[in-house]
This record gives structure tokens, sequence and C-alpha cells, in this order.
């Protein structure tokens, strides 16, 4: 028997074999309704907005490294023991750029202006601070020493809805303080981290390095 | 619950039609699978939603795909979403690497086989060595592309495969 008609054999039983085995599963379970909204959402969320930017392959690149962080999304802790709303991270990926939006599967919402101030609390003492502005709804920070700088926001999270400059990144995601976080070095040598925390966006970016940033978010904390 | 990191997987309207209707044909027989490797709901709609999540990533190749060989990719994916979950929980950072001879290859040419032998000999197979077999020898797929699907090495992949290949001869000349 030549190797290919032993492969398409194989092949037709091993079919043959996986449609049995759906054919036994049990098809009797009723989904929960969160389940259904993110599946909804897996599958109508859309780059409308966008699409006119999109290439296409810089675009198949991108969600090859995307699906990465899909894939290995099952190791995050679980946030919901501290009873605040689970924002999920919606990210589209273009050519040149993402975008990166947040939404909350729950009826609950963070606060609509900044009502807590968060800052950063690693040792910044060699640092100069640049400048701080506190909005309605953002606070930025801005420190500096020789040719390092590190920016820090804290956003509401309606509305969030931030481009980045992303093309050829590298994108991965991290925990920082038990919530989710993405990372990402972006196409001119800077690392940026963003997670919310059920209440607030923040947003770091530094050319200090990636281990370092990493301290430093993990430092941002509730000075109030 | 879990939070999810969402990204725009579907090109068009089409695929997205394609997509909700695979959804809506499969999932209650993907949360069966994957129920009876986990055994609680939580986590079986969690394998589930990541085995939607895997397929959306490569939907315009598989929505190409006969129907028979797509149904065939959806068990996969989602027993080993599933698996996948189970190892986790078991804090099981890999799977346990087979180490074997694969020097030998081997070689079917001198067999002759009916589809009720092969048949009969693919069921005696375990389903981690059907998993390979599918993915690396009958859809061709590379070392590596087969590895990123199952979570398993590229070593463990060409063992693996070794392995079900020769249970396969053994099965088909009838010395087992």
């Amino acid at each position: 028997m030549s190797e290919e008609a032993f492969r398409y054999l194989l092949g037709e039983a091993l079919m043959a074999d996986y449609g049995q085995v759906l054919e036994r599963a049990d098809d009797s379970h009723i989904f929960s309704d969160n389940f259904e909204r993110k599946m909804d959402k897996l599958i109508h969320f859309r780059r409308k907005p966008y699409y006119r930017f999109v290439n296409t392959i810089g675009k198949r690149v991108a969600c090859a490294v995307a699906v990465i962080i899909i894939v290995s999304s099952t190791t995050i802790l679980s946030v919901e023991s501290l009873r605040e709303p689970i924002f999920d991270f919606f990210i589209r990926m273009f050519s040149d750029h993402s975008n990166i939006s947040m939404e909350s599967d729950s009826q609950q919402s963070g606060p609509d202006t900044i009502e807590d101030s968060y800052e950063i609390t690693y040792d910044l003492s060699d640092y100069t601070a640049g400048y701080e502005n506190t909005s309605k709804s953002t606070k930025t920070a801005y420190y500096h020493k020789d040719d390092i700088v590190i920016f820090f926001s804290q956003s509401v999270i309606d509305g969030y809805n931030k481009n980045f400059n992303t093309e050829g990144s590298e994108v991965e995601k991290i925990q920082i303080n038990g919530y989710d976080a993405i990372v990402y070095f972006d196409n001119h040598g800077w690392y940026s981290i963003v997670w919310n925390n059920g209440e607030y966006v923040f947003h770091i970016t530094s050319n200090v390095g990636k281990d370092i940033l990493i301290e430093v978010a993990k430092s941002v904390q509730n000075v109030e | 619950m879990l939070p999810m990191i969402y990204l725009s997987m579907l090109d068009t309207q089409e695929e997205i039609d394609q997509f909700e209707e695979l959804y809506k044909k499969y999932k209650g027989k993907m949360y069966g699978i994957a129920y009876a490797v986990l055994g609680n709901n939580e986590d079986a709609e969690d394998a589930v939603q990541n085995a939607f999540i895997n397929i959306a990533a490569g939907f315009t190749k598989i929505s190409q795909k006969p129907c028979n060989e797509i149904e065939a990719y959806i068990v996969i994916i989602c027993r080993n979403a599933a698996i996948d979950i189970y190892r986790k929980n078991k804090k099981e950072s890999v799977r346990q690497e087979l180490t074997e001879n694969i020097a030998d290859d081997i070689v079917f040419s001198d067999l002759v086989v009916t589809r009720e032998m092969m048949l009969s000999a693919v069921k005696q197979l375990p389903d981690e060595l059907k998993d390979v077999l599918f993915l690396y020898m009958y859809e061709q797929r590379t070392a590596k592309e087969t590895a990123g699907i199952l979570k398993i090495s590229e070593n463990d992949v060409r063992t693996r495969a070794h392995r079900a290949k020769a249970i396969i001869r053994k099965l088909l000349k009838g010395d087992e």
C-alpha cells in the first residue's frame, strides 16, 4: 500500500472516529448568560471604525501574535473575589497601530471621574517630576532622569479608547497586582503596560526597560 | 468568570455568518466533550470559549475544509482546550515528555489494509495519539504547528507520531 493511500485511509478512519465522538457528546447543556455574552463579542466584534487602515499581511502577523496572548489567557488569576466589575480588553490590531478599549460584562461600571488618586510609589527620587495634570477623567504624570522617561496615566474606564503605535511590536499579557495587563514594546523602543483594576485604567510607558517598568507598574497605589 | 482579551479575528460578514453557524451547531457538543474531561460546568464553558477563540484565529483556513475534517478539528481543539485547563487546575506545567527511539521510520508499504481494518486500529489508539496522527500525518502540518495546537513540544509530536504508527502497524499486522 502506498504512503498516500495509507494516509488517505488513516484520515478517513480518524474523521469517522472524531465524528462518532461528536455524535456521542451530550448536547443538552444550557450555556450561562455570561458565556453567551462573551461569545457574542467574539463573533461580532469587528474593526469597522478603522477598516480602511487595515493592511492584510500586517494584520495576519499581528493576529498571530495576539492569538498567543489569548491562548495563554487561562492562567489569569481570578479577580472576581475582589468584588469589582471585570472589564475585558478589546484590542484591534492594524498594520501600523493598535486600539485598546474596555468593556464590562456586568451592569456595574467604574467612576465617571477621577475620585481616587493613584500614584507610582516606586522609588523615583532620582527622577525629576516633569509635570502632573488632573482633568475630570484623566490624571497624568511625567518623570525623567537623563534620557529615561516614565509616563503614567490614570483614566476612567468608561469611554477609554486609545491608539498605540504597535507596528511590528511584541505584545504579551502579564499580571499587575492580580489584574490582567497588556505589555508591549513599541516600534520606538519603549515598553508600555496597560491594565485596569475595575475602577480605572492605568497606562505606563517608558524607556527604562521592561523589568523595572513592571516593578513601577506594580507600585501604583491609591494614595488617598 | 475569566476576564478576556478579545481580538477582532473574523474579517468579513461571510466569515462571521459561517462562524456563527458553526458555533450554533457545535457549541453544545463541544461542551459535552469538554465536560467529559473537566467534570464541572464553569471550566467546561471556559474550555469551549477557548476552543472557539482558537477556531476563530484560524477560521479562514478552517472554513475551506470539508465538513468531516472540520468536525475532526473541532473535537481535537475542544478536547485539548479542556485538557489544557485540567492541567492548569492540577498545576501541571507541561505534559510529560515521551522519550523513544525514533530513528527508524515505520513504513506500511508491505501491508494490505482495508477501511474496516484501519477503523478498528484507529479506535484502539489513545486520543492523544489520534490527534497527532490527524494533524501531523494526515493533515501534514509541521511538527511546530501540531505542537502549537496540542500545546506539547515538537519532539513530543514526533515521538507520539512514531509511537502511534508503531501501534497502528502492529494492529494492522495482527501482532496485537
